[in-house]
């Protein structure tokens, strides 16, 4: 019996309009939408600071915008407590639902090796980009730029790439 | 009565509890929590995901998630018009993701795509999926974490590689009307596309 009877599913156009209303929200209140790879980036150049690297030279977060980001980065971070939220809705509806278990990541290390290298390949690209899915596709897009509409194609192709030369592997 | 069932119902009061302490040091950081929250919730609920949008539609002919997306565009193009406008009109700062096309905007969202089928899913469903627990995930945002910092690194040289466009607000270009009519047009075709393929995907299988 689970704790509480949630709708078993909702439909795909639901989560489509969760997206539209969390997005014209955080427009109101944030001035930018939902994004989730600056953030990171962020967060990984604080880490190589850490450990001797000097990311604050380099070209990348020469725009003033940028640096600002990078030096503002710390705990009370506006789109890290964004996405961390997004990590803890979905435990409250897991939870909920009864459909949160640990799942251990398996053993072979193929599978490992793949999620790594699809990370990196993803992270690498998103930066190049200036962000992911989220903040490109669903992000740029309804800002009526034309950079969405560039990486929404060209993301397109890559993930047709990346069928038919992974599709082997998987 | 179980340890699974009381950890489920304490869940939603730890999270208020943790809007609640961030309320203390910022608002807006509270905000953003709760929002994340509400984001979370939904996507997991109705099992969304933008990698599938693109990776279901080219392996299976699947396409419910695809027009879910353009449904999400399309909402949103229309709310964020009238955000935009209302900030140009009052002449505060244009609100939204506007960045430069180069070179690095094409590598990278190659990269991205190709990247995103070996992973399992692009940067949100990894987020998802770390909601869900499976630890095979933080593997993949520890990809992501180290990439962002290699991609920041290579940045300056992707985007000197060919020409680099400044930023393009469309409206800017040829207007309002032309441009929600032009999206909408965009929108609804791909939606109609998507059908098409994926009635053609079934009658192949």
């Amino acid at each position: 019996m689970p704790p509480l009877r949630l709708p078993r599913e909702w439909p795909y156009w639901a989560g489509g309009i969760t997206i539209a209303l969390v997005n014209t929200v955080l427009m109101l209140a944030d001035g930018k939408p939902w994004g989730i790879t600056s953030m990171l980036t962020n967060a990984s150049a604080r880490v190589a600071e850490l450990v001797g690297m000097r990311p604050s030279t380099w070209g990348y977060f020469q725009s003033p915008h940028r640096e600002q980001a990078l030096s503002d980065f710390g705990w009370l971070d506006g789109s890290l407590w964004l996405n961390l939220g997004i990590v803890g809705g979905v435990l409250v509806s897991g939870l909920l639902s009864r459909e949160f278990h640990i799942r251990k990541a398996p053993r072979p290390w193929r599978k490992v090796a793949l999620a790594v290298g699809g990370g990196l390949l993803m992270g690498y690209g998103a930066r190049l980009a200036h962000g992911c899915n989220a903040g490109i596709l669903l992000g740029a897009i309804p800002s009526h730029s034309l950079q969405g509409w560039v990486f929404a194609l060209v993301t397109f192709l890559g993930v047709l790439l990346g069928v038919r030369f992974f599709r082997r592997v998987l | 009565m179980n340890r699974k069932r009381i950890v489920a119902l304490l869940a939603p009061p730890a999270a208020a509890a943790i809007a609640f302490g961030l309320f203390h040091a910022s608002p807006k950081v509270a905000l953003l929590w709760l929002l994340g929250l509400a984001l979370g919730f939904g996507l997991h609920r109705s099992r969304f995901c933008v990698a599938a949008a693109f990776r279901d539609a080219i392996l299976f002919g699947d396409t419910g998630l695809t027009r879910a997306v353009l449904l999400a565009l399309a909402l949103s193009s229309a709310s964020f018009a009238i955000i935009q406008q209302k900030a140009l009109v009052s002449g505060a700062p244009l609100p939204g993701n506007l960045y430069p096309i180069s070179a690095a905007t094409v590598a990278g969202a190659l990269l991205f795509g190709a990247g995103l089928v070996p992973a399992g899913g692009c940067a949100c469903s990894t987020l998802l999926r770390l909601g869900e627990g499976h630890a095979l995930y933080l593997w993949v945002l520890a990809g992501i974490v180290a990439g962002s910092l290699a991609g920041a690194y290579h940045f300056p040289w992707w985007e000197s590689l060919a020409g680099r466009m400044a930023p393009v607000h469309l409206p800017a270009v040829i207007g309002w009307p032309a441009t929600l009519a032009g999206e909408m047009v965009l929108f609804g075709g791909l939606a109609f596309l998507a059908v098409w393929w994926e009635r053609r995907g079934a009658n192949e299988l």
